[in-house]
């Protein structure tokens, strides 16, 4: 083991820039040499400190100075070069704003309006994954959408005749191209996501709580199934969550009443690190899990590799870990997870068998 | 400025189009983005022209800025698409002279009392750092501090990934060596070869 290799080990793991493979052979190397340990942990102290200033020109009064020039500089209300044209309509972020909207709304009934209806058995394509598989599509009109693993995609083959519309279960990623003739409608549970020339995800899979819609670029649109005429506008970066369990309007227009309030609706931004797009990391082969437990982290990797997951210890199920991988690869995934809060496994013929 | 904290921001200004969020922003990159560009011009009034111009731009262009990937890294970006505009106006040089860097850039560091640099360890290891190159540190400063990656600090100083990786490696050894001497590693022949590297 030559020391030389450690230092450019360490000097890639400081740097954010160390990939599995290096960080388990750094790992070996800390194990049959303790005291590079001590070493190592010194330099996480140091990086954890800012040592660098910016000397006079950090200087609060002089920054206050320019700032003032800058002030004076800037016409601060003046209408910005570049406007985005769909700033018009902004939907209030109170939830219970939209709560009681909803109450006072005559709403129709959930059921698919006759003509979608006969639309969809007939002559229609769909594209579906199972579990462990990914897909690429192109659409009609060149918009191209991702399908992640167990995900099922489906358009009549009128597609782009009047609309282009869509009907997905599970989570896919959209690139849709621009095309205001023809408005670009996916139909995913109870919503209807609007959309014209965009990036974002959608994420509804039958067995999790929510719906989520994350906007990368360009402007969408969402409405409930059955209520156009109240819409959500989503800008870039911000993401929607939807809770399939809350409460629920039912035919005559009255929320059914739970026994708390709960939040039908919830407006977040997507989780960004180190440039890293949480949401949409699954396309590109790397994974990003922030906080998450480790039964939902199993779940996500069972989807994703088409195993299955069986824990013997309720406890372990719990715990959490925060990890991001630049290779999708289960054996390396497991090992990492192992590596930073213990457990045992048994890993045989797509079966996961985790214990303590 | 951490993750959170610069979304919360970037989100103000561009949304609520907030002067308060745009001083904050302005009060954190200012200092920095001023350092960096007078080390690419050499010159203060120009740098701080220079710095004014990117502020101004990012005001005007805010609509978008929930859009960018990389704040930090778009606004070190266009500052220094400002230097090479005035460089290449000035035909002083056409790119960045690299070489330039370490001859005037002049860096200043935290003081280890008023700052609360507590532990000594930290304190020992920013001696190691004081030593380095100036191209070093800058490079040290831009991944450790400012939160770039490889690929980043290389296309902002325009040197490759190779160079950015080696210069890791040589301010790593660094601390290496300081630690082992406040650590009072015995000088045995040995050991002696490993810190001749």
């Amino acid at each position: 083991m030559s020391i030389e290799r450690f230092i450019e080990l360490a000097a890639k793991k400081k740097s954010r820039e160390i990939n599995l493979v290096e960080q388990r052979e750094l790992s070996r190397i800390l194990e049959e040499n303790p005291d590079l340990q001590l070493f190592l942990e010194s330099a996480d102290q140091f990086f954890e400190t800012p040592v660098f200033s910016d000397g006079n020109f950090g200087e609060q009064g002089f920054v206050d100075q320019h700032w003032e020039q800058f002030e004076r500089r800037t016409i601060f209300t003046e209408t910005p070069a570049i406007t985005p044209f769909y700033k018009q309509r902004r939907f209030s972020y109170g939830i219970i704003g939209l709560a009681a909207s909803l109450l006072l709304l005559i709403v129709l009934k959930f059921a698919l309006p006759k003509n979608k209806a006969e639309l969809l058995p007939e002559k229609e394509n769909t594209v579906s994954t199972n579990c462990g598989s990914k897909s690429k599509i192109t659409l009609p009109d060149g918009s191209s959408v991702w399908l992640n693993a167990d995900s099922k995609i489906s358009y009549p083959k009128s597609f782009g005749a009047d609309t282009r519309e869509v009907f997905l279960m599970g989570e896919a990623y959209f690139d849709v191209a621009h095309d205001a003739g023809h408005p670009f409608i996916i139909h995913s549970g109870d919503i209807d996501v609007r959309v014209l020339g965009t990036a974002f995800n959608v994420r509804n899979y039958k067995n999790e709580k929510s719906i989520e819609v994350s906007l990368i670029r360009g402007k969408i649109e969402l409405s409930m199934k059955g209520q156009i005429e109240n819409k959500i506008l989503l800008n870039p970066s911000q993401k929607l969550v939807i809770s399939k369990t809350a409460s629920q309007p039912d035919v005559e227009g009255k929320a059914v009443e739970n026994e708390g309030p709960k939040n039908l609706f919830t407006l977040t931004h997507v989780n960004v690190r180190d440039s890293l797009v949480a949401e949409t990391s699954w396309m590109e082969n790397k994974a990003v899990f922030i906080n998450r437990q480790l039964d939902d982290i199993m779940e996500e990797l069972d989807r994703r590799f088409n195993t299955n997951t069986i824990f013997k210890d309720e406890d372990v199920k719990k715990y959490r870990y925060t990890i991001y991988t630049n290779d999708f690869n289960l054996k390396e995934i497991m090992e990492v997870l192992k590596l930073s809060k213990g457990f045992t496994y048994q890993l045989s013929n797509d079966e996961i068998i985790i214990s303590k | 400025m951490q993750d959170k904290i610069l979304q919360n921001i970037i989100y103000e200004i561009s949304e609520c189009d907030s002067q308060q969020a745009f001083r904050e922003f302005f009060n954190h990159y200012f200092p920095q983005l001023l350092h960096y560009s007078n080390a690419i011009v050499d010159n203060k009034q120009v740098a701080e022209e220079i710095v004014c111009d990117t502020f101004l731009a990012f005001w005007k262009n805010r609509k978008m800025a929930g859009t960018i990937k990389s704040v930090p890294y778009y606004l070190y970006t266009s500052c220094k698409n400002g230097c090479i505009n005035y460089l290449t106006r000035e035909r002083k040089r056409h790119l960045i002279d690299i070489d330039s860097i370490e001859s005037n850039l002049c860096f200043t560091y935290r003081n280890p009392e008023t700052d609360a640099i507590s532990k000594e360890n930290v304190r020992h290891l920013l001696e190691a750092v004081k030593t380095l190159p100036p191209k070093c540190q800058l490079i040290l400063r831009l991944i450790k501090e400012e939160g770039f990656n490889y690929k980043e600090t290389a296309a902002l100083l325009e040197i490759s990934v190779k160079t950015v990786e080696a210069q890791m490696v040589i301010a790593m050894k660094k601390l290496k060596e300081y630690f082992d001497v406040s650590n009072a590693a015995q000088f045995s022949p040995s050991q002696k070869k490993i810190n001749n590297f």
